[in-house]
């Protein structure tokens, strides 16, 4: 019987895009899924809990072009324990750029991951624009993916997904700034302040 | 100024003046925590205090970096990725098109000539992975150049030797 486990691998899990990402496949998947949020000092057992899953799911951020370092750390502790049970695969990345393909060298880098250590790897879902688009109306677009992508991971007909907003370089470059000048005045932050040359340099408010 | 970053500590027989080397298995540093604090309540700086706020500005004004890491699935070991990952300080959180794609303003424009020396690698796709990471991060970290050089863990010493030289002599 599929029992699936949801790894948020994101470094501010579990408020993070990523958690949205896992509640949608939650929502949308018919197997049983359990959701953690993978934290350093949890290793161990987080390790025990993929073992007794037939599929992993990991959902995490694109950090500096790459798997964020908490994957790294789970990956180098999975390496360094002796597993009876190897689950499948599969991946849910998000970056913050437009174009989903910037996710290419961290889904590499999870293969890779399977192939060394005896994993088989099933899905992949990329998501572009994955900072706000929940929160835009093109958020139906990154359900119905990720309804593609669970029915994939039930059916075993493994695939390569990738969702963004269907909008232009130019315009995702206004909303995208829109976007964070809004973020910065929650603070009290005006756009020339974020835009600072000065590095270390911020007194607080 | 010429900024060596590695995930071990390199032993140069030659000194040079305006070179800074920093091992950063020697330094503490915490993982980044997602917050972006960096971007939107303290512009350019990391409210985690600690080796890393010390490094990161380093980076930001280096002309010549040279980053040296152990391959770890086609990407950095953790010490360089830790520290590349505390490194989001010296972006900001807007996007401009670069060779139109998408990627972060970096705070300040000084465009860097870069080798990404990495050593582990266990068979030639993961090395191509690498490469491709290094690729990637070239337009994200405002490099005007940069070389991937993979190599033998022993042969480091001698490899960044040269490439010292080299860029001694082109200066």
């Amino acid at each position: 019987m599929e029992q699936i486990l949801l790894i948020d691998a994101s470094p501010r899990a579990p408020h993070s895009n990523s958690h949205g990402y896992a509640a949608i496949f939650m929502e949308t998947s018919r197997a049983a899924c359990t959701y953690i949020a993978l934290r350093k000092s949890d290793l161990t057992q987080t390790v025990q809990k993929i073992e007794r899953s037939s599929d992993i799911i990991f959902v995490c951020p694109l950090y500096v072009d790459s798997l964020p370092l908490p994957l790294l750390e789970l990956f180098q502790k999975i390496e360094h324990s002796v597993m009876t049970q190897k689950p499948r695969i599969h991946v849910i990345l998000n970056c913050g750029f437009l174009e989903p393909w910037q996710n290419d060298t961290a889904l590499a880098s999870v293969r890779l991951f399977c192939r060394q250590n005896g994993f088989r790897f099933g899905s992949c879902l990329k998501i572009g624009g994955g900072e706000a688009i929940l929160r835009t109306p093109f958020r139906f677009l990154v359900r119905h993916k990720i309804r593609q992508f669970s029915q994939a991971v039930r059916c075993e007909n493994f695939v390569e997904l990738s969702v963004t907003m269907p909008v232009s370089k130019r315009m995702f470059l206004r909303a995208s700034t829109r976007y964070w000048i809004r973020y910065g005045k929650k603070h009290r932050l005006t756009r020339e302040q974020m835009t600072t040359s000065a590095i270390e340099k911020h007194t607080g408010q | 100024m010429y900024l060596l970053l590695s995930d071990h500590t390199i032993t140069l027989p030659v000194q040079y003046a305006d070179v800074v080397s920093i091992d950063l298995s020697r330094c503490t540093i915490a993982g980044c925590i997602g917050c972006f604090s960096c971007w939107v309540k303290t512009p350019g700086k990391c409210i985690i205090r600690d080796d890393a706020t010390r490094i990161y500005p380093l980076i930001a004004k280096s002309s010549h970096i040279m980053y040296i890491s152990r391959i770890r699935y086609g990407t950095y070991d953790i010490p360089v990725k830790k520290m590349l990952e505390r490194s989001i300080p010296i972006q900001q959180p807007f996007i401009h098109l670069v060779d139109r794609e998408t990627h972060h303003v970096q705070r300040q424009p000084i465009r860097k000539q870069a080798i990404v020396l990495g050593y582990g690698a266990t068979d030639p796709e993961e090395e191509k992975v690498f490469r491709s990471l290094v690729d990637r991060n070239a337009k994200n970290m405002n490099f005007r150049s940069w070389k991937t050089i993979i190599a033998a863990k022993e042969d480091i010493p001698s490899i960044v030797q040269q490439e010292l030289q080299r860029w001694n002599r082109s200066c």
